[in-house]
């Protein structure tokens, strides 16, 4: 059974290609555009792998990664969190909630790719 | 009249005293004789008279020996009394000469005993005084010397009136330019800057308004650039006598904030480009949805070029330019402990609950807007206080990589985490909210939850890079006698440095080693030493003191004098270098030294290669004695500077004997002015007479 992966970003432009990357790659994938749709989808989606971007209104990223850490009964899925703002601060705040990856936009797909592989793959 | 000349003069007053006495006698004996007595009395007189001439000869001499030694002894010791009397009370006479002169001695020496008496109990009672006013001073040097900032304080026409230790390191960084009392300011900031500040003050004055310090930017020689502050000195009548100035270094704020503009306007220039390249190219694909497959590829590389371009640029960019984008604030070092202690006093003294801190952070510094955090944090513990009856504020530090965890909670309270994020989102009146706050110091804060799942903030802040050098350069400098305030009322002293009291002169006193005594043979300066004398006060902390290198051996015999070996000057600048320093050290000023014509000569020799000449008015210690004991056969600067009571430690060093040489000078000054010479023209026409006369004699 191909792993399951849940895109969380409320741009619409970079879930395109995403949604794209990641069906290419095999995985089941689901979208949800906030923070709100993300802790729906935890539930009855129940996915392997959550790309998990932080700007995000309503409920922000880091919200949504400290729910999945810290409510036991929330699924426990690998998070790569996803963030244009890119300061060394964030990703240590992402490292402190538990987040497995932090990844800075622009990336290069290619490298994106590699890292949801590895991340899936030493779980 | 000499005293030679006197001699000669006493002998042949005796002599003629002694034929007067003796023809008086024969006359009155011829006149009482009869014939045959004259005609026996010639007879005698035949033998008389060559006794009677050689008497007259005794006498002469007689007469001139006894006025020699009492004349000379006599006027010794009225030099001597002179100096007991003026600067050296400890001195004392050692009678010679006849006994009633001896006598005298003895009678002066115990006066001198009684004066030195009551010189001491007057010393007690000022000493009292004096101890007082040295004491303020103290405390003023201090507090001046630990100041970060530079201060200067100058009269209108920017003579340096005091300084501190911050001032001098700023100003003058490098040895071209020299920092020190009664200098002139504008050696280091510009004559119109400084004015144009001054103007301002004047005007804002002048129309009663408040007058509030002026700021402006100022570049030092030494490529520093200065944030200066001016604030006006008025004296009690209201007048301007003069103005402060204290100063920051700015030099990296200001490169800092040319580097944020420089990388704001490369990055928009980059973006727009790649921009309109990826823009162009995909509105032109779309425009033709008929295109080729081969232009639709060479469309899809360009658009791929440029994002990648792009990409890495932001990449770049984010990476090099990190600190200077969070350099933006005005943000301080702080040491971690601090901050957790000025947190929980704040939040003692305006909520009255307990706060206990857990700080396992050991001399760790942040950066932090402390004023604003402390601000923002209280006012959150004040809202946990009033919404939730918290009771006890927990505070703890801890570090995490490169930044420092600061924790708040509330741990006998129900604080909710609502409570907790309407904290970190909520915007007071005047400030922004905790979060863009914390934003501002590339920190991160949040809603934490403990192992009990009570939810508590956390604070993200960035660790210092390291202890700012300012804040911990020691200050090598003892106490300097860095100020004096007669320079404000020194506004009216003439132009003509003829006129001026040799008490008013500002003079550069030095002194050089040398590798020998003869300048135009190859012999070298290997050291030059110099100190200040302003209003009649030696500024021992505005010295000069240098090596040189004399790019040859150093002889035995100069070496057993001044102790300074070739392997001490090794390293050290050549003459060619040091003599335009000094130059500048001595500019404006009288140069004095013991038997300067040595000195000057082996200056002067330089004056080719150089290209420096002293043109400086000069005066001698030497010939300076040689005016107040015309008959002394002292000559040497330790044995004149003993006689005047000056104390003679650290000779043979260019600075020690400078400093020797100063303070004889000073001494002097007294004893000239009690023989009528009072201006530097009076002293230095004396002076030349007197040298005049040496060369004769």
């Amino acid at each position: 059974m191909s792993a399951r992966v849940l895109i969380v970003d409320d741009e619409p432009n970079i879930v395109v290609s995403l949604e794209f990357l990641m069906r290419q790659e095999g995985y089941e994938v689901e979208i949800a555009n906030d923070g709100e749709e993300a802790l729906e989808s935890l539930v009855s989606f129940r996915p392997d792998l959550v790309l998990l971007d932080v700007m995000m209104p309503r409920l922000s990223g880091f919200d949504v990664l400290q729910r999945i850490r810290t409510h036991s009964e929330l699924p426990n899925p690998v998070v790569i969190m996803l963030t244009a703002k890119g300061r060394e601060a964030e990703a240590e705040r992402g490292r402190a909630l538990g987040a497995d990856r932090y990844i800075t936009k622009p990336f290069s797909t290619q490298e994106l790719v590699a890292v949801v592989h590895e991340v899936l793959d030493t779980r | 009249m000499n005293g030679r000349r006197f001699e000669s003069t006493v002998a042949a007053v005796g002599a003629v005293a002694t034929a007067i006495g003796f023809s008086s006698a024969a006359l009155i004996v011829w006149a009482v004789l009869d014939e045959a007595g004259r005609t026996g009395f010639e007879k005698a007189l035949n033998v008389l008279v060559p006794i009677g001439l050689a008497l007259v000869g005794l006498g002469g001499f007689v007469a001139g020996r006894f006025f020699r030694s009492f004349m000379l002894a006599a006027r010794r010791m009225t030099e001597e009394t002179d100096l007991i009397a003026s600067v050296n009370p400890a001195h004392r006479l050692d009678p010679a000469g006849p006994a009633h002169l001896r006598k005298l001695g003895w009678s002066i020496n115990r006066l001198a005993g009684r004066l030195w008496e009551s010189l001491e109990e007057q010393e007690v009672a000022v000493e009292a005084g004096r101890r007082a006013v040295e004491h303020e001073k103290e405390r003023l040097a201090a507090l001046m010397s630990d100041l970060a900032q530079g201060v200067i304080v100058c009269n209108l026409d920017g003579q340096i009136l005091l300084y501190n230790g911050e001032a001098r390191h700023l100003l003058a960084d490098d040895d071209s330019t020299y920092v020190g009392l009664g200098r002139s300011v504008f050696a280091f900031l510009d004559r119109n800057v400084a004015l144009n500040a001054l103007h301002h003050l004047q005007l804002r004055a002048e129309r009663g308004a408040k007058v509030r310090p002026q700021r402006f930017i100022a570049t030092v020689p030494g490529g520093q650039v200065l944030r200066m502050t001016m604030v006006a000195v008025r004296s009690t009548e209201g007048n301007f006598t003069g103005f402060v100035l204290t100063m920051e270094d700015v030099t990296h704020e200001r490169a800092a904030r040319g580097r944020r503009d420089q990388l704001l306007r490369s990055l928009t220039h980059e973006s727009r480009r790649s921009t309109a390249g990826i823009r162009a190219a995909i509105e032109t694909i779309r425009s033709y949805p008929e295109m080729p497959a081969d232009d639709i590829d060479r469309f899809r590389s360009v658009i791929a070029d440029e994002a990648e371009r792009l990409s890495a640029r932001i990449d770049e960019v984010s990476a090099a330019h990190a600190s200077t984008l969070e350099s933006a604030w005005e943000l301080d070092d702080m040491l971690g402990d601090d901050l957790v202690l000025a947190l929980a006093n704040r939040v003692v003294a305006s909520t009255g609950i307990e706060v206990s801190t857990d700080v396992r952070t050991e001399s760790l510094w942040v950066k932090v807007d402390g004023l604003a955090l402390i601000d923002r944090l209280t006012a959150v513990t004040t809202q946990m206080v009033e919404g939730a009856a918290a009771a006890i504020l927990a505070v703890a530090m801890q570090e995490s990589g490169r930044f420092v965890v600061l924790d708040l909670s509330w741990p006998d309270s129900a604080v909710t985490e609502l409570a907790i994020s309407g904290c970190i989102q909520e915007a007071s009146d005047s400030h922004d909210n905790l979060e863009s706050l914390v934003d501002r110091h590339g920190g991160e804060v949040w809603c934490e939850f403990g192992t009990d799942e009570k939810p508590f903030l956390r604070l993200l802040l960035p660790k210092a890079v390291a202890v700012p050098a300012l804040a911990v350069r020691v200050l090598d400098e003892g106490r300097p006698e860095f100020y004096d305030f007669d320079l404000f009322e020194q506004r009216d002293t003439t132009d003509r440095l003829d006129e001026r009291p040799l008490r008013d002169l500002v003079c550069t006193v030095f002194d050089t080693e040398t590798t020998g005594l003869n300048p135009s043979t190859g012999d070298e300066i290997i050291s030059i030493g110099a100190v200040r004398i302003l209003n009649g006060r030696l500024l021992r902390h505005e010295a000069f003191d240098q090596l040189i290198d004399p790019r040859r051996p150093i002889p035995a015999e100069s070496f057993e004098i001044h102790k300074i070996s070739g392997d001490m000057l090794v390293g050290q600048p050549t003459i060619d270098v040091v003599l335009p320093r000094f130059a500048r050290f001595v500019e404006d000023t009288v140069l004095v030294g013991h038997n300067v014509a040595f000195d000057l000569k082996f200056l002067q020799l330089k004056e080719g290669t150089t290209g420096v000449a002293f043109t400086n008015p000069v005066l001698d210690t030497l010939l300076l004695a040689a005016l107040v004991y015309p008959d002394s056969d002292v000559h040497s600067l330790e044995a004149l500077a003993r006689l005047v009571g000056v104390e003679v430690t650290g000779r043979h060093t260019s600075l020690g004997d400078a400093l020797v040489t100063a303070e004889l000078f000073l001494q002097l000054i007294p004893l000239l002015e009690a023989r009528g010479l009072k201006t530097f023209g009076e002293v230095q026409t004396a002076e030349r007479e007197t040298f005049y006369a040496r060369l004769e004699y």
